[in-house]
C-alpha cells in the first residue's frame, strides 16, 4: 500500500510539458560561447592608463626610465672569476702542458734547457768550471726546481749559499722526492755516494707512453688527462660523469699498459674539452685585439683539470669573454699579475682568492702575531712602555700570571721595567 | 530498457524520457516549490548535454544525474538573490499539491523534515535505492544513510501518527 502511494506521488512528481518544452527549446540552441568579460577587462586597461598617466604627470620617471635602469642588472653579463697574484714569478708557458711529461707540450712545461741552466747558474754566481761539473752530471733541473732552490739558499745562513756541493745536494733530495731513487753507493761524485745520471726510468713514463699510444692523438670522452704523482707513479684521471663505476675503464688501462701501479683519479673535464677550450683560446688572439693585450700565457695542467691562464691585467672585457667559453667558470683557471724578476723561490704566489666580479679579498691583519716595533730601539733592549698601546704583543698579557724566575719567555724580562731584555742566546 | 548511448549529450530525448520524473522528484523534494523545481530540472540535463561525459554504465549515469540534481538545487536555493526576492505571485511559490489528501499529508511531513533526513528518505522510498546507492549519491557513509533513515523514520511516524514509511 505504501509502495502504492509512493508511486503515486512520484508520478505527480514530473515536470511539467512547459517545462520540457523549454528544456527540449534550450538543448536545440547552439551551444553559446563564453561571453567576453569585455567589463573586466575594460577596467584593469583604464586603472593602467589611469596609473601611467599619474606616473608621466609627476616627478617620478618615466617607464622608459625605469626600464633602463633595470636594464643593465637584467642584461648584466655573467664575469669569470680570477685570482691575483702579488709577484708572479712561476710562468705558464703557451700551448704548455704539465705534469705528465710526455706530451708534445708536455716536454716545453717547467723544462729547463742547459742554456737556460748556464744562465741561471752565471746570474747567482756560479763559475763556469762548476756549471760544466754540474751539467756532466744529468740532473734535468726545471724551472720550479731551480727556483725552489735560489729561494732556499737566499734563506740560508751560509756565507757562499751557491756552491756546487748544495745544489748537487738539492738535486739529489729532489731525485729522491720525485722518483724515490735511493742513493747508488759510490757510483758517482753527489755527496752520500749518488750519481744522478744513473736514474732509474720514471715508473709511469713508460705506463704513460704505452697509454698515449693507445689513444694516438685522439682522446676519449672518459679520459681526464695524466700526470705522475711524487713518486713517479702514473694516475690517470676519469671523467666522472662517463666512468660507469664498475671499474672496467680501469680495467682496460691497466690492460693497455700492462701495469698493476697505475693510480686512477676522478676529474669533470675531459681532456678532449680542454683541448678544446685551449684552441679557442689559442685563437683568442688572433680574433680580439683586446685579450691579445692582457693574454700572456696558457696551457692545460692536467693534475688540476684545468687550464691556467695568465694576464697580465683584467678587465671586464676578457672575463666576460671567459665567462662565454667557461660557463661554469671551472674549466679555465684565470690569475693575474704582473711578472717580475725572478729572484725569489718558486714557493706559491701570494693569491687572493676573488668574487666573481673581481674583487679581492684583503688578507686579514693579524695583530697578536706582529712584534712590537719601536723607532729608539736599539734591538737588544727595549722598555714595555715604549710599545704602543692598542699593539701590544697578547703575551704580556699573561706574563704577569707566570713565574717571574721563569726565564723561558722571551717576554718575561719585559714585565719588569727595570730588567733588561736577555736573547735567549746569551 | 533501451540501451542509451553512454556519452552523454547523444539521443537527448530518450534520456530526458527515462530519468526527468527521478530528477524532477529529488529536485522538487529539495526545493519544495515547482519554480525552483523546474529550473533545476533545466540546468541539470543542459549540463548533462554539456559535459561530454562518457559513463561507464547505467548506474553511473543515474548517479551523475542524482549528485548534480542535489548539487544544482542547493545552488539555486542558496543563491543570494533568491533569498533577497519575493516572488511576484502566490502561485509560483504555492506548495505542491497532490491529488489524495493522503499524499498531500505525507508531502507535508515530508517537506518538514530537515534536508539531512529528507532526501535519504525520498531516494530509499520513492527512487528505491539502496542504502549503499543513497551513501554515494549523498557522499556519507552507509551507516550514516541507515541512521538518518530510522530518525527520518521516527519523526515521520511522529507527525503522521501512522506507519507510512515501514523499516
Amino acid at each position: 500500500m505504501n509502495k502504492e502511494l509512493f508511486s503515486n506521488m512520484q508520478k505527480q512528481m514530473a515536470p511539467s510539458p512547459e517545462v520540457r518544452a523549454a528544456l527540449s527549446e534550450k538543448l536545440a540552441q547552439p551551444v553559446k560561447k563564453r561571453p567576453v568579460p569585455w567589463m573586466k577587462y575594460g577596467a584593469v586597461a583604464a586603472c593602467a592608463v589611469l596609473a601611467v598617466g599619474v606616473l608621466g604627470a609627476s616627478q617620478y620617471p618615466s617607464w622608459e626610465h625605469i626600464l633602463q635602469n633595470f636594464r643593465p642588472s637584467i642584461l648584466e653579463t655573467k664575469l669569470h672569476s680570477y685570482v691575483t697574484v702579488d709577484s708572479l714569478t712561476g710562468y705558464v708557458q703557451e700551448n704548455a702542458t704539465t705534469a705528465t711529461g710526455g706530451s708534445e707540450e708536455g716536454d716545453q712545461d717547467m723544462g729547463m734547457t742547459p742554456v737556460d741552466l748556464e744562465q741561471a747558474m752565471l746570474d747567482v754566481g756560479y763559475t763556469q768550471e762548476e756549471i760544466d761539473e754540474y751539467q756532466a752530471i744529468g740532473y734535468q733541473m726545471t724551472w720550479a726546481n731551480w727556483w725552489k732552490f735560489v729561494h732556499q739558499q737566499e734563506n740560508s745562513e751560509g756565507a757562499d749559499p751557491f756552491n756546487l756541493d748544495s745544489l748537487k745536494v738539492f738535486s739529489q733530495k729532489e731525485l729522491y722526492i720525485n722518483t724515490g731513487a735511493l742513493p747508488a753507493p759510490n757510483t758517482g761524485d753527489l755527496p752520500g755516494g749518488a750519481y744522478v745520471g744513473d736514474v732509474p726510468v720514471q715508473v709511469g713514463a713508460e705506463d704513460y707512453q704505452k697509454l698515449m699510444d693507445r689513444f694516438n692523438g685522439t682522446y676519449p670522452d672518459w679520459y681526464g688527462g695524466a700526470y705522475l704523482d711524487q713518486s713517479g707513479r702514473l694516475v690517470v684521471q676519469l671523467v666522472e660523469d662517463k666512468d660507469p663505476g664498475d671499474k672496467t675503464l680501469e680495467l682496460q688501462v691497466l690492460d693497455w699498459t700492462g701495469s698493476d701501479t697505475v693510480m686512477f683519479s676522478s676529474c669533470k673535464h675531459s681532456l678532449a674539452q680542454l683541448h678544446e677550450l685551449m684552441d679557442q683560446l689559442n685563437a683568442l688572439p688572433n680574433t680580439d685585439p683586446q685579450c691579445k693585450e692582457v693574454m700572456a700565457g696558457w696551457g692545460v695542467d692536467e693534475e688540476a683539470n684545468h687550464i691556467k691562464l695568465t694576464l697580465t691585467q683584467v678587465n671586464d672585457h676578457i672575463l666576460s669573454v671567459l665567462a662565454r667559453l667557461d660557463p661554469d667558470d671551472d674549466a679555465i683557471y684565470v690569475q693575474v699579475g704582473q711578472r717580475t724578476t725572478a729572484d725569489v723561490g718558486t714557493e706559491d704566489p701570494a693569491v687572493h682568492h676573488v668574487m666573481p666580479g673581481g674583487v679581492p679579498i684583503p688578507d686579514d691583519e693579524d695583530l697578536i702575531a706582529e712584534e712590537p716595533w719601536v723607532d729608539n730601539l736599539d734591538g737588544a733592549h727595549y722598555d714595555i712602555r715604549d710599545l704602543p698601546e692598542e699593539k701590544k704583543p697578547a703575551a704580556t698579557d699573561f706574563a704577569h700570571e707566570e713565574d717571574s724566575s721563569a726565564d723561558t719567555s722571551a717576554f718575561t724580562p719585559a714585565c719588569d721595567p727595570n730588567a733588561d731584555f736577555t736573547s735567549p742566546k746569551e | 530498457m533501451e540501451a542509451l548511448p553512454l556519452r552523454a549529450g547523444g539521443e537527448m530525448d530518450s534520456v530526458i524520457d527515462r530519468y526527468q520524473d527521478m530528477v524532477y522528484g529529488l529536485a522538487l523534494t529539495r526545493t519544495g516549490n515547482r519554480a525552483d523545481a523546474d529550473d533545476v530540472f533545466q540546468e541539470v540535463f543542459l549540463a548533462y548535454c554539456q559535459c561530454g561525459k562518457t559513463f561507464r554504465g547505467e548506474e553511473h549515469r543515474k548517479a551523475w544525474l542524482l549528485r548534480t540534481t542535489i548539487n544544482q538545487a542547493r545552488r539555486v536555493t542558496a543563491s543570494s538573490w533568491r533569498q533577497k526576492t519575493v516572488p511576484l505571485s502566490e502561485q509560483e511559490d504555492a506548495p505542491v499539491q497532490f491529488r489524495e489528501p493522503e499524499e498531500n499529508q505525507v508531502w507535508e511531513a515530508l517537506q518538514d523534515l530537515t534536508e539531512d533526513y529528507r532526501l535519504p528518505i525520498y531516494l530509499f522510498y520513492f527512487q528505491e535505492l539502496s542504502t549503499q546507492e543513497i551513501a554515494k549519491v549523498l557522499a556519507i557513509r552507509p551507516g550514516a544513510v541507515r541512521m538518518r533513515l530510522t530518525r527520518g523514520r521516527e519523526q515521520l511516524r511522529e507527525m503522521l501518527k501512522g506507519a507510512y514509511f515501514d523499516e
